[in-house]
């Protein structure tokens, strides 16, 4: 019996030794293989991974896509279309050649989006395209600028006329404080009335005052046109006391310039948009304020317009956007706004 | 040739004798080396039978190499199969960039041959046209459609409807062709370029955007394929060191017995045979080899110990019969002392008895014939066995010389059971005995003396009884006696050697009755007191001779 329990006993140090390292191999060689897989899980072929699919897809289509501007217009959209289950794709932002306005309205319309959200030039040719998508049932907005003889359903933009009475009152602010030379500066390609619209009412506004209202042309031909214009302004022989800037790219252009040349005790801004270098001078006291609107609200205003329509066949013609002032009163509370 | 002849048949008896002793001293053995013998040969059996099935060395190799084979099998399956899954990942990952090729080619023939088809109009081109129509349809169908925030498939989608849209231009541009309504084609040609344009750049795009995720793979790829690279060792450099133990374990499982073994066997070499067993339980061959060993080591030990003995047995015959051919010598030495020369005095003793006889003194010739025959009894019979018959003559001879000498003064008495009287005995038994009686018995008492000679048989025994009425002997004398040494008895024998004695004396007569009967009580001295007589009475066993007598009676025949 004994000898029968001590030939078990060492045949089981055997078996134990084989059944241990058995184990010990078939975990390690788990281990490895878990340890691979989670090493390799984030290779896989675009196409091979999962994504939420959309209901819809629209196209957002800008001259200026990249700038920061839009890209809060497309956030904001962007946002909003999480929200509806839609798809917003800034068309054109990841090719590598650079398309004028009406070649991304024509791939957005050969591409056979669901809706279209596009900032016209006021070229014709562009309200002929959006007379063609909407022949082939793709609904468009326009979105701060308008096309306003085209089929288009919907504008999303400001009241140029209210625009134009917050710009004069700032203008008024800095006239009461001694300044008498202003400069508008105009972009050259805008088309529509909204610009004239703002400088006829500053001008209603200055007038019979002792203030020298002028504008300068501002061209948009390449990148670096405006910032030539603005320069010329500044350096000029007799520069203006203040200059009121339309859009974001004028802003800051002319910021630039006057810090460059160290002018930022002559001359002052009246700015457009709310990007962190102009909320930065603000604070600084470098630009005395700047007209903001909400972009996101204008996207996710966009989006919402032409699900609407897509989802009921009618939507309101003209959505407005609120416009805000800031200046040094406001700017500490807006920046803790924008940080939340 | 005589002599030759009892060499050869003491030879023979000598073999007998080891042999007989041989067999005695198997029935002899020790009781536990038995036993362990026995238990040896069942267990042996019962193992062979278990080690068929289990635990033998071979099946433990086996077991161990096919294991670790097995494992290291395993772990190069395991290492090709990783690969193989990278190898087959950086393929699907490639795989789209060589479709995207295919699809921007495809789309350029496509749309060369419509060029072609609306310069020329042929209708080749127009076959071409279809086909790679059809081609370009089924490509784009392998896209998909599906609305995400992933770019790459929003372009895809994008490419895909664009296609379609270009599709449907250039259609449209063929069939105003072929309806040779020039203003629509050439419109819808314009068109479908501006299209071609557009996919093209969409899918370079797709292309490049895709390569970038590939590279961006292809780092992951590198890297993961550098981890399975130290995976892959660490595993295998851990099953090796498994299997290093395990073959370690398996191997001393093995050896350790072996060893075990090979020390045993040095101390049996050493001739340590206690040490030399020793205890397995590995179950297999090492098992039946050690037990083996232990047999034979439990064997030879036995052996070595039965050798001993029988050397110290032979030895101890030898001494023996050394010592019996020494008291033969002893005798015939002291007989010879005593004999002058026998011829000379037989022919003497004669002259006399015929001078008596013719001087008519016939008391005379009767003494002296007496006299001539008591001599020549112990001449003639001394060296050979005798009988009873003879001895009691002698005894007859010797007391009536004795009453010559003393005047009758010794009355001697027989009582005699005739039958026995044929019986062989050594000779000079008896006379040495009646000797005795009247030397120490009778010689110095005032009285008559006696001496009664009885010849009788009990059971296994005859008896010869020679009892005196003389002066007795004491317990201390009788025990000198018959417990005297025989060396000894040699010497004390010489001092006992007195006048009226043939030299041989009782001590002698004991000496030679043991050694030729191998027995030790062959004679019994009693006295019951002071002056009340001796009686010494010799008992010859009435078995055949034993072969220590046989011995000596071929001995003296030998030394004659």
């Amino acid at each position: 019996m004994g000898r029968l329990k001590c030939c078990i006993q060492k045949n089981r140090v055997i078996s134990t030794a084989l059944i241990s390292s058995i184990a010990a191999g078939c975990i390690i060689i788990l281990i490895g293989m878990i340890f691979y897989k989670s090493k390799i899980a984030g290779i896989a072929a675009a196409d091979t991974a999962s994504y939420h699919k959309y209901r819809y897809h629209y196209a957002i289509i800008s001259e200026e896509a990249d700038a920061p501007f839009w890209e809060a217009i497309y956030k904001g959209a962007l946002e909003k279309g999480m929200e509806l289950d839609v798809y917003v794709e800034k068309v054109g932002s990841k090719l590598q050649c650079s398309y004028d306005l009406k070649d991304l309205m024509k791939i957005a319309i050969a591409s056979r989006v669901d809706g279209i959200i596009i900032e016209p030039n006021g070229e014709e040719e562009i309200s002929r395209l959006i007379d063609k998508a909407m022949e082939v049932n793709i609904p468009v907005v326009t979105v701060l600028t308008d096309a306003p003889e085209s089929k288009r359903i919907s504008f999303v933009g400001i009241n140029s006329y209210n625009q134009g009475q917050t710009y004069a009152k700032q203008v008024l602010e800095l006239v009461r404080e001694g300044r008498k030379k202003i400069t508008v500066l105009l972009s050259a390609d805008s088309k529509d009335s909204s610009q004239n619209t703002i400088y006829s009412n500053i001008s209603e506004a200055v007038s019979g005052m002792d203030v020298e209202l002028d504008y300068a042309i501002i061209g948009t031909q390449n990148p670096f046109s405006s910032e030539e214009d603005i320069r010329e302004i500044v350096m000029s022989w007799e520069p203006p006391d203040v200059l009121v800037c339309l859009t974001a790219t004028d802003t800051r252009n002319a910021y630039r310039a006057l810090v460059d040349y160290n002018k930022l005790g002559d001359i002052t801004i009246i700015g457009y948009y709310d990007e962190d270098l102009i909320l930065r001078a603000i604070e600084m006291k470098n630009i005395h304020s700047t007209i903001t609107i909400d972009a996101r609200q204008m996207g996710a205003c966009c989006v919402e317009a032409l699900t609407e329509f897509i989802e009921s066949g009618q939507v309101s013609d003209y959505f407005s956007v609120d416009i805000s002032v800031i200046n040094e009163t406001n700017i500490k509370e807006y920046m803790k706004k924008q940080a939340d | 040739m005589r002599r030759q002849g009892v060499a050869i048949y003491m030879g023979d008896n000598d073999t007998k004798k080891n042999m007989g002793c041989r067999g005695d001293q198997v029935h002899k053995e020790p009781e536990g080396l038995k036993e362990h013998k026995l238990h040896n040969g069942n267990k042996n059996q019962g193992l062979k039978g278990r080690i068929t099935r289990k635990g033998t060395i071979r099946f433990r190799l086996v077991i161990v190499f096919v294991f670790t084979t097995g494992v290291m099998f395993f772990v190069n399956m395991f290492i090709y199969y990783n690969i193989n899954k990278s190898i087959s990942r950086i393929d699907e990952v490639y795989v789209s960039n060589v479709g995207l090729n295919e699809l921007l080619d495809s789309l350029t023939m496509l749309h060369e041959y419509v060029y072609e088809y609306l310069n020329t109009k042929s209708s080749d081109a127009l076959e071409n046209y279809y086909r790679s129509g059809q081609n370009y349809r089924n490509l784009i169908d392998e896209l998909k459609g599906d609305i995400t925030e992933n770019d790459m498939l929003i372009m895809q989608k994008n490419i895909k409807n664009m296609s379609l849209s270009y599709l449907s231009l250039v259609d449209q541009a063929v069939d105003a062709k072929r309806g040779r309504n020039i203003e629509k084609y050439k419109v819808m040609f314009e068109e479908a370029d501006d299209m071609f344009d557009y996919i093209s750049t969409y899918i370079t795009n797709l292309n490049n955007e895709q390569f970038k995720y590939n590279s961006n793979n292809y780092e992951l790829l590198r890297m993961s394929l550098g981890y399975l690279e130290l995976i892959s060792t660490t595993v295998l450099l851990v099953i090796t060191v498994f299997n290093i133990i395990l073959i370690i374990i398996v191997t001393g499982s093995i050896t350790g017995p072996l060893m075990k073994l090979a020390e045993a066997a040095n101390e049996v070499a050493a001739g340590n045979f206690e040490a030399g067993l020793i205890q397995v339980n590995s179950s297999d061959e090492i098992e039946i080899v050690t037990r083996a060993f232990n047999t034979m080591t439990v064997s030879i030990h036995q052996y070595i110990l039965k050798t001993k003995e029988s050397m110290e047995l032979e030895s101890k015959m030898k001494e023996k019969e050394l010592m019996m051919t020494n008291h033969l010598k002893d005798a015939q030495l002291k007989y010879l002392q005593a004999q002058i020369n026998p011829h000379f005095l037989f022919n003497t003793l004669n002259a006399g008895a015929q001078l008596a006889m013719m001087e008519g003194a016939d008391k005379t010739c009767i003494f002296i014939e007496n006299m001539a025959d008591f001599f020549r009894y112990n001449m003639k019979s001394f060296e050979q066995d005798s009988t009873i018959r003879d001895e009691i003559r002698l005894v007859d001879n010797y007391i009536y010389i004795l009453n010559v000498r003393f005047c009758g003064r010794i009355h001697f008495y027989k009582e005699i059971d005739e039958g026995l009287l044929d019986v062989r005995v050594p000779s000079m038994i008896l006379q040495p005995v009646v000797e005795n009686a009247v030397n120490y018995g009778i010689r110095d008492i005032e009285y008559e003396g006696e001496i009664r000679l009885k010849l009788y048989q009990d059971e296994d025994s005859i008896l010869i009884t020679v009892s005196d009425n003389g002066t007795g002997m004491d317990e201390a004398t009788i025990d000198r006696i018959m417990n005297a040494d025989v060396s000894k008895r040699v010497e004390t024998g010489g001092v006992h050697n007195s006048r009226d004695s043939n030299g041989i004396g009782l001590g002698n007569v004991i000496s030679r009755l043991r050694l030729y009967y191998d027995k030790e009580d062959v004679i019994e001295i009693k006295s019951p007191g002071p002056f009340m007589g001796t009686s010494v009475t010799l008992r010859i066993p009435k078995t055949a001779l034993g072969p220590a007598a046989k011995e000596i009676q071929g001995q003296m025949g030998g030394n004659d």
